[in-house]
């Protein structure tokens, strides 16, 4: 099993050595850094290291984002997409979770952040002004928290959701890095959101991530400052005994934060591309994760057999529903049939599962439509 | 290289000092005869050490002669204060400069020879020369033929396992990857097929919590493999197809369950019905065979009482 990694080396793009933000976060790494003339010798040097994925970990890249920062979600035809829309901040991540798909997404992974901030101000000026209802997120291509130690990047841009009322932003995390958020001025278009495993998954696939209980705590301080939460099951393992496991982390939620408070929930099953099954061999020989009974799913990516996913999602759609029947429900990248069977409904019949976050976001963050 | 020829009691040769040892022939008849027709055309090799001599080349050659009932060999005798890397080099050289060596061969050369070589790159740049492989990272892989067991070994020279199989199986405990190794050449398996079998094999062993050795011993395996009733491609479907309703109950349960219901609606010869790959998407496909129109009525009244049969509600649950 890997040990802890930590960042050792700090590696600065020539072109933004003398920005102020690469300035403040040499200062704050405090570790040895290098000013390189591109990714070029960054890349080279994790690449060639015998496990590339955790040099990835070990070494922060500064530099500019090149292109877009506001992405769109990439969904796929045959399940059902969010209409999510991606802020990217950085890549990769200083966790080191099993399952993480980013160790076979990037060539090589790289813990890279963007520090031309300004671009990505002009585009998010852009997005408010076209007054459209967005939700957007910081925690697909790394972990939206982890940067909270080195860089003011909260501090930014909670304060810049509060000033409009179309957008929603979601700092997604499995860390309890929080205090920032403590004072900051949010008007609820910040959503804290985690993702939350059982205390078993957690212990075995999830290194360096916050527990169960820390992260709950976390969401609770959160609201107590006004955030409105979400939370996602993402991914939520099939194994002997997951069921009672995950029937203890709803009764966890619902005993740390009020059901109102939440914007949504989401639950997606274990999925991956075929790539990173021998990832997950070499990198974690103990894991177990990858010997479920998958199969191929119609985007390619190994899924767990149907009537499997149907059957924890049935239940866990159920136990949630003990608690909340208002708090919203939705499958992260799943089909008509699934929703069908596990929540009774298919998203077309609601307008489409866009329109539904969209409302849930209207309401629990008082957008303006 | 300094030597000389001499001719040396064949009592005073050491056959079972095999520090030079390539060949993996052990069958001499041939030679017995060609030796008893015209000679010993070749002599062999011997290096002497205090007052024996041990063999550099020709071990065959040598047992040969002795089964001949020969007291004597004309022998090329080197130079004691020879290298052992030229010895090593000249083993090698006499027999790869007569045939290709094979895999095996070709594993104890390189495990001789890379002692003397800084690594697997400078060992490579002396092997052409020698008729063995320069490619650095496929002598990686031969050298470790050489650590694999005797039984691993014999399957990779008469082929029932490729190199990279054989690599495979060493790496498991060594009465498991013999057992394989055994199996394999029994049933004389793709490596797609023994791919998929080993794959399965430490799948359901780590899900399970039992070593592979457990699982192989089971009853319900070991009744497959002994069964003298099923020939070889007998046995290698119902191996697999165990296999696979181990690792993949729920799939393969669903799988049984739609072939009873298909089997209830009672279709003819000229009807199929296809489930969805995996029964993940919800699309099933129906295929009609007719010739004629009184064929394709024919299936019209089939496929009204398909639909009215209460399987294939089941099946469309
Ligand atoms: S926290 Fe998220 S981004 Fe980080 S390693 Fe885990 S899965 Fe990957």
């Amino acid at each position: 099993m890997p040990g802890k990694t930590k960042i050792e080396l700090l590696y600065i793009d020539q072109q933004v050595a003398n920005t102020p933000v690469a300035i403040s976060i040499k200062s704050r790494l405090n570790v040895p850094s290098e000013i390189v003339e591109g990714p070029h010798k960054v890349f080279k040097s994790v690449s060639s290291a015998n496990d590339p994925i955790r040099k990835g970990k070990e070494v922060l890249f500064l530099t500019r984002n090149k292109g877009a920062f506001i992405k769109t979600c990439p969904g796929t035809r045959s399940y059902t997409c969010c209409g999510y829309k991606i802020l990217h901040i950085g890549t990769f991540c200083v966790m080191d979770c099993a399952y993480c798909i980013l160790q076979s997404y990037f060539h090589p992974p790289v813990l890279q952040y963007f520090v031309n901030q300004d671009d990505l101000f002009s585009e998010l000026d852009i997005l408010f002004s076209g007054k459209a209802v967005t939700r957007i997120g910081t925690g697909e291509f790394t972990d939206s928290m982890i940067w909270e130690k080195w860089t003011d990047l909260s501090g930014l841009l909670v304060p810049k959701f509060s000033s409009q009322a179309h957008a929603v932003l979601e700092l997604k995390t499995k860390t309890t890095a929080i205090d920032g958020l403590k004072s900051l001025s949010h008007n609820r278009k910040t959503i804290a959101a985690w993702s939350l495993n059982t205390n078993k998954v957690i212990h075995n696939e999830e290194r360096q991530t916050a527990s169960l209980s820390a992260r709950l705590k976390a969401a609770a301080r959160c609201e107590s400052w006004g955030y409105p939460l979400a939370f996602h099951f993402d991914p939520m393992i099939i194994y002997d005994g997951c069921e009672e496991d995950y029937k203890h982390v709803v009764e966890q939620i619902f005993s740390h934060v009020s059901s109102d408070n939440v914007v949504w929930i989401s639950l997606g099953t274990f999925r991956f591309i075929p790539n990173l099954k021998p990832i997950v061999q070499k990198r974690f020989p103990g894991s177990k994760i990858i010997y479920g009974e998958f199969i191929s799913g119609l985007d390619g990516k190994m899924r767990y057999f149907k009537p499997m996913r149907i059957n924890l999602y049935r239940k866990i759609v159920g136990w949630i529903k003990e608690f909340s029947t208002d708090v919203l429900i939705y499958f992260c990248m799943e089909d008509d049939e699934i929703w069908k069977k596990s929540l009774g409904f298919i998203p077309s019949e609601c307008g489409g599962l866009p329109r539904m976050l969209d409302e849930s976001a209207i309401h629990h963050c008082e957008l303006d439509v | 290289m300094r030597s000389r020829e001499k001719t040396v009691p064949l009592s005073r040769i050491n056959p079972d000092d095999n520090t030079f040892h390539i060949t993996t022939k052990t069958c001499i008849n041939s030679l017995v005869n060609s030796i008893q027709n015209v000679g010993l055309i070749t002599p062999p090799i011997l290096l002497e050490k205090s007052s024996k001599f041990i063999i550099v080349s020709g071990f065959r050659r040598i047992a040969a002669c002795k089964q001949l009932g020969w007291q004597n060999i004309l022998s090329r005798v080197i130079d004691s204060g020879i290298k052992r890397l030229e010895c090593i080099k000249l083993a090698i050289a006499d027999n790869s400069f007569q045939r290709q060596l094979n895999l095996i061969e070709q594993s104890r050369s390189l495990y001789m020879l890379s002692p003397f070589y800084k690594d697997d790159i400078a060992l490579g740049k002396e092997t052409s020369s020698l008729g063995l492989p320069e490619n650095p990272s496929f002598i990686i892989k031969i050298k470790k033929i050489y650590h694999l067991p005797q039984t691993i070994q014999n399957s990779l020279l008469s082929n029932n396992v490729s190199l990279d199989m054989a690599l495979e199986l060493g790496r498991l405990e060594e009465d498991v990857g013999v057992k394989f190794a055994d199996l394999f050449s029994k049933l004389k398996l793709s490596l797609n097929k023994q791919m998929e079998i080993l794959t399965m094999f430490k799948e359901i062993a780590f899900r399970e919590d039992i070593s592979i050795f457990e699982l192989l011993k089971e009853s319900c395996f070991q009744g497959i493999v002994n069964n003298d009733d099923l020939d070889r491609n007998q046995k290698t479907q119902k191996i697999r197809s165990y296999l696979k309703q181990r690792r993949y109950p729920a799939l393969t349960k669903a799988e049984k369950e739609f072939k009873k219901h298909v089997s209830n609606l009672k279709l003819g010869a000229g009807a199929k019905l296809i489930p969805p790959n995996n029964f993940e998407s919800t699309v099933y496909t129906l295929c009609l065979q007719f010739k004629n129109l009184i064929e394709l009525k024919e299936r019209k009244a089939e496929l009204d009482k398909i639909i009215k049969n209460p399987s294939m509600k089941k099946i469309l649950r």
